[in-house]
């Protein structure tokens, strides 16, 4: 009983009920029978047996059982720990994972709070994250408390009433502290919780560097992305302007040089040509704006409700000279809706879509335009009888990307303009069956408006 | 030349059909085709001179100038724009003849023709040549400005002699330093400029504004045709 009272309640107990069973069988088993008389130094043997007994075994109980709760107490960091680092090394693609770590830690040590804050170019912190339980921080952003200010410059761990700071430090860079306030009443945080936050401070530091190290080649990244489509533009620009120009210079010079003989047939083609060829430098000059527009992001279509047939009709006009060796055949339903769309925007791209038919298909085969409601989208098709478009090139047409050297003539810049400007009205271009002979075009235009995103203008709506 | 036969390789229709009228106007007969298969297909036409674009859509346009080579010397014309000196200086250094950087005019446009149709018509260049004030005689070797004979080292009096031999024509950084060098310097363009500077000193009025020979830049020298 003396034993097993050690083993399971301790030193205090144990001795207590040593007494107890003592003066127990001193009692009830030891003469003279039914009295607390101690008669015999047997007695007090016994007494004094049972207590070493009582002493001897809670000390050995209780090493136990602090051994016990050490084990259980490593076993709480490393699962608590498990579970923080968890929520650093799963999802490091985002400033995501600050907001989970934050209330990981608030849930698992039963914190008041969990604050992140970060340091900025120029050294100063800023709170990045705060949670405290049920969900993050909300309210009023509190001033950088003391403290953390203190743990970033000293570089050390500090702990005040306001709680326990730690830095976020990778090798000699300091990049930010965490916080942590303890429960209410709790004075200061355990030890081992101490322990196991340095730790886990240590692996969020990482995280922060890694992820700020990501960013930094992501920018790298869109630079060089900048430069390439700077090059590329340029020299598809520039060939494309210098087409017409030479055609304009060899025609005019022509006129212009003495010794020529001309008739009347000679004379008038030529100067027709400059003409045409002059109109489509006034049309590329127009693209190259709507690009520098859909690179601006400044590109906001003013929708009305209009007729298709009227704008296919437009561009068709436009492409007058162009289109002389390919009649266009339109074929629209009669109950085709009105579609809500930009007119000049959406001529641009069926313009642009003609021309580059016109361009890649023999002389003499005919474009067809077609269009169809499929959903709450408006399909339009342009369709002509030109080589295929290899399956792997299909997907890089619209790109703007898309190299000089891959491209065939003409097919970068108005493609590109074309995914812009139905982009920009919410509908989505496309090259159909690919790698088939008769290149044909889709895009879609949606019937109804997506709610305007904040700060856009209101749409000019005639229904 | 009148009625010599040319043949347009270009894939702008445009283009085409302006070079067809602004030729045809001053009696030659044009024939006009728009990719790399067609232009091989007519030489059956017997041009006497190819306009050939680089850019075609079916094969590359120095493809293209090398079969022909492989099939006929017939003076092939490069139509190039700025930014392809590379491709121009390969065309040249594999067998083109000329270039002409677009947009151009026609003025100049036939005169390149004029100096094609020359060269393949082989006539002898003329043992005394005379430009301007100067004049150079490649049978005696003497080369005098306004009268005054110049002296020129040896050197430079190949470099000068393979240029007035290609009057009108542009040459090559490389066709020179072979030529005049030797095939192991052909890669050593310091050399030729250093010896070009000489040259125009002792010829050019103005060695800054060449008159004579002409500096392409990228590609070469042109020695002006004789008027």
């Amino acid at each position: 009983m003396v034993f097993s009272s050690a083993v399971w309640w301790g030193r205090g107990p144990s001795i207590t009920i040593s007494v107890l069973s003592f003066l127990a069988v001193n009692f009830f088993f030891t003469v003279p029978y039914y009295t607390f008389v101690v008669a015999s130094t047997q007695d007090i043997i016994t007494l004094l047996a049972l207590l070493a007994v009582a002493e001897m075994t809670s000390r050995l109980a209780a090493r136990l059982r602090e051994r016990e709760a050490d084990a259980r107490r490593q076993a709480w960091e490393a699962s608590t720990l498990h579970a923080l680092s968890g929520t650093v090394s799963v999802s490091t693609q985002s400033q995501e994972v600050f907001r989970a770590a934050a209330s990981r830690v608030v849930e698992l040590l039963a914190a008041r709070e969990c604050a992140i804050y970060l340091a900025d170019d120029a050294g100063n912190l800023h709170l990045h994250t705060r949670a405290v339980p049920g969900g993050p921080g909300r309210g009023d952003t509190p001033a950088v408390p003391d403290l953390a200010g203190r743990a970033f410059t000293t570089r050390e761990a500090l702990e005040d009433e306001a709680g326990f700071t730690l830095p976020l430090a990778v090798g000699e860079k300091t990049l930010g502290v965490l916080l942590v306030r303890p429960t209410e009443g709790a004075t200061r945080l355990p030890e081992a919780t101490q322990r196991l936050l340095r730790t886990f401070a240590q692996q969020l530091a990482a995280v922060i560097e890694r992820l700020r190290l990501q960013q930094e080649a992501a920018e790298a990244e869109i630079l060089r992305k900048t430069d390439e489509l700077k090059s590329v533009l340029l020299s598809a620009v520039s060939h494309d302007l210098r087409t017409p120009l030479s055609t304009i210079r060899t025609a005019s010079t022509a006129l212009l040089q003495e010794g020529g003989h001309w008739d009347e047939d000679a004379r008038r083609e030529l100067l027709e040509m400059i003409d045409a060829e002059a109109a489509r430098l006034s049309r590329l000059v127009g693209n190259l704006l709507d690009l520098s527009r859909i690179e601006a992001g400044a590109l906001h279509p003013v929708k009305e409700w209009r007729d298709l047939r009227e704008v296919i009709a437009r561009a068709a006009d436009h492409l007058h000279d162009r289109l002389r060796e390919h009649p266009v055949v339109v074929d629209l339903p009669a109950d085709l809706p009105l579609v809500p769309l930009d007119f000049t925007q959406i001529e641009d791209v069926l313009v642009n879509l003609l021309d580059n038919s016109a361009r890649n298909s023999p002389e003499g085969t005919e474009i067809r335009v077609s269009a169809r409601r499929q959903d709450s989208d408006v399909i339009v098709q342009v369709e002509n009888q030109g080589p295929p478009i290899p399956v792997e090139a299909a997907a890089r047409i619209f790109d703007r990307f898309h190299t000089l050297e891959e491209r065939r003539r003409g097919m970068g810049l108005g493609l590109a303009i074309c995914n812009g400007l139905v982009e920009a009205h919410g509908g989505r271009i496309g090259l159909e069956r690919p790698g088939e002979p008769g290149a044909r075009f889709a895009f879609s235009l949606p019937l109804e408006e997506p709610p305007a995103p904040v700060g856009e203008r209101p749409s000019a709506v005639t229904p | 030349m009148s009625g010599a036969r040319i043949l347009v390789v270009d894939d702008e229709r445009q283009i085409r059909r302006a070079l067809r009228r602004a030729l045809e106007a001053h009696g030659y007969e044009v024939r006009g085709v728009d990719t790399g298969e067609e232009a091989l297909a007519a030489l059956k036409w017997r041009p006497d001179v190819i306009l050939l674009d680089l850019m075609l859509p079916d094969m590359d346009g120095l493809a293209v100038a090398r079969r022909i080579r492989e099939q006929s010397g017939v003076p092939i014309l490069v139509l190039s724009v700025r930014g392809e000196e590379r491709q121009k200086v390969q065309a040249l250094d594999e067998g083109v003849d000329d270039y002409i950087t677009k947009p151009f005019g026609t003025a100049e446009l036939l005169a390149r023709i004029r100096v094609a149709l020359r060269h393949v018509a082989q006539q002898p260049v003329a043992p005394v040549v005379e430009v301007g004030d100067l004049r150079v005689d490649l049978d005696r070797r003497l080369v005098a400005r306004g009268g005054t004979e110049v002296h020129l080292t040896p050197t430079e009096y190949e470099v000068l002699k393979y240029l007035v031999h290609h009057a009108g024509k542009v040459v090559t950084h490389r066709m020179l330093l072979q030529q005049v060098w030797g095939a192991d310097y052909a890669a050593e363009t310091q050399y030729l400029h250093v010896f070009m500077s000489q040259l125009r000193h002792k010829l050019e009025p103005d060695p800054a504004r060449p008159r004579y020979i002409l500096t392409e830049p990228g590609v070469g020298y042109r020695f002006c045709a004789p008027v």
